[in-house]
């Protein structure tokens, strides 16, 4: 047996009180494609973090464990030492010059330099460099990947695509690599682009440089991977030769754990009579970076709707395409009545209150009071707590006082009073005091993003146990956006997975683990796409 | 076959527009010129002298645009460490030549030690480089007043009496370098503009030759074909070089005209050196680094460049510039004001390397030279124009400063506007 040549032990990282990796292992081969699976939040990127010695480790206080490379324990504490150790990282976004040549990226800092007079006064600075030798080596770099492109292109007239595989050269160049890591290469990439790269990945592979393959697609995973190792919550889950395990069984692995015990309902489902609370068709959100391409949705009266999915699926921007604050497309119906021309005015005087998920920016006036933050859309759209004199308003101090004073009691916001700026308080309770402006609107409908992001745990049942609350006495439409699955299942009736722009399914929160996970990795739509392909082709 | 030629003609008007900032100075000098009504001799002398006065401060503010530190406001510091060597080397009784040579020689050590400090505090407050730069240049100017108006003669001592004010305390807020400094560098070689473009049309015709030489036998060689974008150069600049000749040596107008303009050679031969260190040094690893963290701060970082030391090298270079430029501008002048010699170069070289079509991300050489001419074509008739157009000298003057002004407004503007239409494609 060959032995590995690299190994992380007991790996434990702590941001503060929160920990984010607790007794991680990971041992990779050379000549080996290794998977690493796991929701957002699982670990992976800090665990990559901490291989390439990312100043955002050291800066909050290291980590506890052991790294083994080629055997012998070694300190990677700077990415130089881990470039120099011969690790090399094909980044998510493209860490690029857009206006230098694909020669000039790929060589970047290590540039082949001319011998000249110059060089010998001043040194490696004032040494000319050879770009003649730089389009040769960058030539020979993309020809390892396939890629026939002119070397001396700007970067800036590539097509997205073909980025990837500068980057790749760019790594490839490093005549050391020994590890190259490939951060969800695919994601950008057409269906014949990212076969192109999984090919160009096993070439890799066979001769000898060990690639560990982050990626949220099984079927890539199961068609090029060796070994998979799955993590979950910081944790390891399990570490497996690819041969040894099958998609249902590595989907139960990543999403499958302890639920939370599900809250107490006496009536749940919601009511089945139409008109639905809100219906959206053909809805599209134009939100950079949570895309939404094509949802239809009907959500019933008293209701508590979750919208789950991975990062970046495009899950967060429906609550924010529905209030009006990014620019949406396609049919919205409140209580069956449409909606058109969106703006949050007009969706608050329907009767939807939301809950940002953006809490310091579009969610609180920090350097306000606590008192001001629940109010100000009451008053603003519901023209409550205001003295009226005709001629102009003013705010009802007396009022506007009691309504906090009583939210303050409900929610259990920790502060100093009612005056106390927002900035001051934890995220738990800002979060609190984003909840108690909304509920000040009354509103028939609540969206809520990420309620519990960034929350401590008993902040969190409380939070969840009054929106249940909510639902069941005043029979209010809860929907709630979360990237914490479980928290979803503790509560909702009824959960839409969203995969890339499009609903993936509606699930029951005790649907299993394994349709979960099937269903957040967009293996429906992907399976059914590639017969399409197949049939057409 | 017409859908090439369609998108050909597209293409060249996309590369127009890159010179639209140029284009409309060139056109603005032209017209300028004609409504002032000054005589051709007066204005070539006024171009020529100030062009070698003021470009090597211009070129001083190239590398730190690459660099990604925009336009260096701070330049006025590096002038007044040019100052301060004048001061002293002149203190010191040293005439001529030599006394150029030794400013030359003091400035560079006090520049280099300005230029990492402001390198240190701009790399404090990335993202806002141009204005901290310029507030900066305010606050040396407290700096340098207090030392050369306060401390000379009560802490340090001086030897020249004459320099200084009356009851001995500080250095006088006017110094004239007639019998000492003056003309230290114009006068190792100047000649009349019939002669220099004589001189100058031989010497580029000869570069040209050689340049094509080079091209056919790399050719020959290596096989890389002749473009044809050099033939059409190398042919319209013989062809120009050959009509000024022409005109300076067989029309007796044009040769009464050019031999009243005398021409500071020596000024220009360190100008064109300036223009080849720019040139040389962006072939360098160090002018790569600059480049590349010009462009983007963190993917430098990423692949291992040093990117505050980068940064504070890029400052350094264009300290040591300006004090050099400035002692170049003042020996040619001739006279000092000096609490406020330093005060407006910094807005005039800014002002002439947007007029040359630079950005604040983009510049070169070619940018400085246009820049400088047109500028100074643009300044040196303006209270003229002004005058004409007004009916009043007073106005003209106040012309003048606001065409500063109006100019750096206008490019900068110009500037953005075009690169938001590049940002829509």
């Amino acid at each position: 047996m060959d032995t590995y040549l690299l190994e992380m032990k007991h790996i434990t990282k702590k941001y503060g009180e929160n920990t984010v990796l607790k007794d991680m292992e990971l041992h990779v081969k050379p000549h080996e494609i290794h998977a690493l699976l796991g929701e957002n939040g699982a670990g992976k990127s800090t665990l990559m973090n901490i291989l390439f010695g990312m100043p955002v480790i050291y800066d909050s206080g290291g980590f506890e464990g052991e790294i083994l490379w080629e055997g012998k324990p070694v300190q990677l504490d700077t990415p130089m030492k881990a470039m120099e150790a011969g690790i090399g990282m094909v980044h998510q976004e493209f860490m690029m010059i857009p206006g230098f040549t694909i020669a000039e990226n790929i060589k970047l800092n290590r540039e082949p330099l001319k011998k000249s007079l110059s060089g010998k006064l001043g040194g490696k600075y004032l040494s000319v460099i050879d770009f003649d030798q730089m389009g040769r080596d960058a030539r020979e770099a993309l020809g390892q990947v396939g890629m026939d492109l002119d070397e001396n292109t700007l970067m800036d007239s590539l097509p997205v695509g073909h980025m990837q595989f500068v980057e790749i050269s760019r790594e490839i160049d490093k005549k050391n690599v020994k590890l190259l890591v490939f951060d969800e290469p695919t994601a950008v990439l057409t269906e014949s682009e990212a076969q192109v790269l999984l090919d160009i990945m096993k070439k890799l592979a066979a001769s000898g440089i060990a690639i560990i393959f982050i990626t949220h697609r099984l079927d890539e995973v199961m068609k090029v991977a060796d070994q998979v190792t799955v993590f979950r919550d910081g944790e390891l889950v399990g570490s497996m030769p690819i041969g040894e395990t099958s998609t249902e069984q590595i989907a139960e692995m990543m999403i499958g754990r302890k639920m939370g015990e599900p809250f107490a309902k006496e009536k749940s489902g919601g009511d089945d009579q139409a008109p639905f609370a809100l219906e959206l068709r053909n809805f599209r959100v134009d939100m950079p970076g949570e895309r939404t391409k094509n949802v239809n949705i009907q959500v019933k009266k008293g209701e508590i709707f979750g919208l789950a999915g991975l990062a970046g699926q495009g899950k967060i921007s429906i609550a924010n395409g529905i209030m009006g604050i990014y620019p949406s497309e396609g049919e919205l119906y409140i209580n069956g009545t449409q909606i058109e021309h969106i703006t949050p005015q007009k969706i608050l005087e329907k009767g939807c209150a939301f809950v940002s998920e953006d809490r310091k920016g579009t969610g609180l006036l920090l350097d306000n009071s606590i008192e001001e933050n629940i109010s100000v859309a009451a008053m603003k759209v519901q023209k409550k707590y205001l003295k009226n004199f005709g001629l102009f308003t003013q705010a009802d101090k007396g009022r506007i006082r009691k309504h906090a004073l009583e939210m303050i009691k409900t929610l259990d916001i920790r502060c100093t009073g009612p005056s106390q700026y927002t900035r001051r308080l934890s995220g738990g309770n800002q979060q609190k005091v984003c909840v108690a402006r909304a509920l000040s609107l009354e509103p028939d409908i609540l969206l809520v993003s990420e309620p519990t992001r960034g929350i401590d745990i008993g902040a969190k049942r409380l939070l969840m146990e009054y929106l249940v609350k909510l639902n069941q006495e005043k029979g209010m439409t809860i929907i709630i956006t979360s990237s914490e699955l479980a928290e979803l299942r503790s509560v909702c009736d009824r959960i839409a997975i969203i995969f890339d722009g499009k609903v993936e399914g509606i699930l029951a929160p005790d649907a299993s683990d394994k349709e979960y996970g099937l269903q957040m990795m967009g293996y429906y739509s992907r399976e059914k796409g590639r017969s399409v392909e197949e049939h057409e082709g | 076959m017409h859908k090439t030629m369609k998108s050909r003609l597209k293409t060249m008007g996309v590369g127009l527009k890159q010179y639209n900032v140029v284009i409309f100075f060139i056109i603005l000098a032209v017209a300028a010129y004609f409504v002032s009504g000054v005589a051709p001799t007066v204005f070539l002398q006024e171009i020529a002298s100030r062009f070698c006065r003021n470009a090597f401060l211009v070129l001083a503010l190239i590398i730190p645009v690459i660099a990604g530190l925009g336009l260096n406001f701070s330049i006025v510091i590096g002038a007044m460490a040019g100052q301060m060597a004048i001061i002293h080397t002149v203190s010191w009784g040293i005439t001529g030549f030599p006394s150029f040579l030794v400013s030359i020689l003091l400035s560079t050590p006090l520049a280099v030690l300005f230029g990492f400090l402001v390198g240190k505090v701009l790399n404090k407050t990335k993202g806002n480089e141009m204005i901290t730069s310029m507030i900066l240049g305010y606050l040396a100017n407290g700096v340098y007043q207090f030392v050369y108006l306060y401390l000379i003669g009560t802490v340090i001592p001086f030897p020249d009496a004459a320099m200084m004010n009356d009851n001995g305390v500080g250095i006088k807020s006017s110094l004239g370098f007639a019998d000492n400094f003056k003309y230290s560098l114009t006068n190792v070689w100047n000649t009349n503009l019939a002669n220099f473009i004589l001189i100058a049309g031989v010497v580029v015709i000869l570069l040209v030759v050689v340049r094509l030489v080079l091209a056919v036998v790399r050719k020959k060689q290596k096989g890389t074909p002749i473009k044809p974008s050099l033939l059409l150069g190398s042919g319209i600049l013989t062809v120009l070089c050959v009509i000024l000749i022409c005109l300076s040596l067989f029309n007796e107008k044009a040769q009464f005209t050019l031999r009243f303009v005398t021409f500071p050679v020596s000024a220009l031969v360190c100008v064109l050196l300036l223009c080849l260190f720019n040139g040389w040094i962006f072939k360098t690893k160090l002018g790569h680094d600059f480049r590349a963290v010009g462009m983007n701060q963190q993917v430098a970082t990423v692949a291992g460049i040093n990117v505050d030391r980068t940064r504070i090298i890029a400052l350094i270079f264009s300290t040591v510039f300006a004090a050099w430029g400035q002692i170049i501008r003042l020996q040619d002048i001739g006279t000092m004001n000096t609490y406020s010699a330093h005060e407006q170069i910094a807005l005039l070289a800014v002002a002439a390397l947007l007029v040359g079509g630079a950005s604040v991300v983009k510049a070169g050489n070619k940018n400085a030279i246009i820049g400088v001419i047109l500028f100074h074509a643009i300044f040196a008739v303006s209270p003229q124009v002004g005058t004409a157009l007004f009916a009043d000298s007073q106005i003209g003057e106040y012309f003048r400063v606001f065409l500063a002004y109006g100019i750096i407004f206008v490019a900068l503007a110009m500037n953005a506007v075009q690169q938001n239409k590049m940002k829509k494609r």
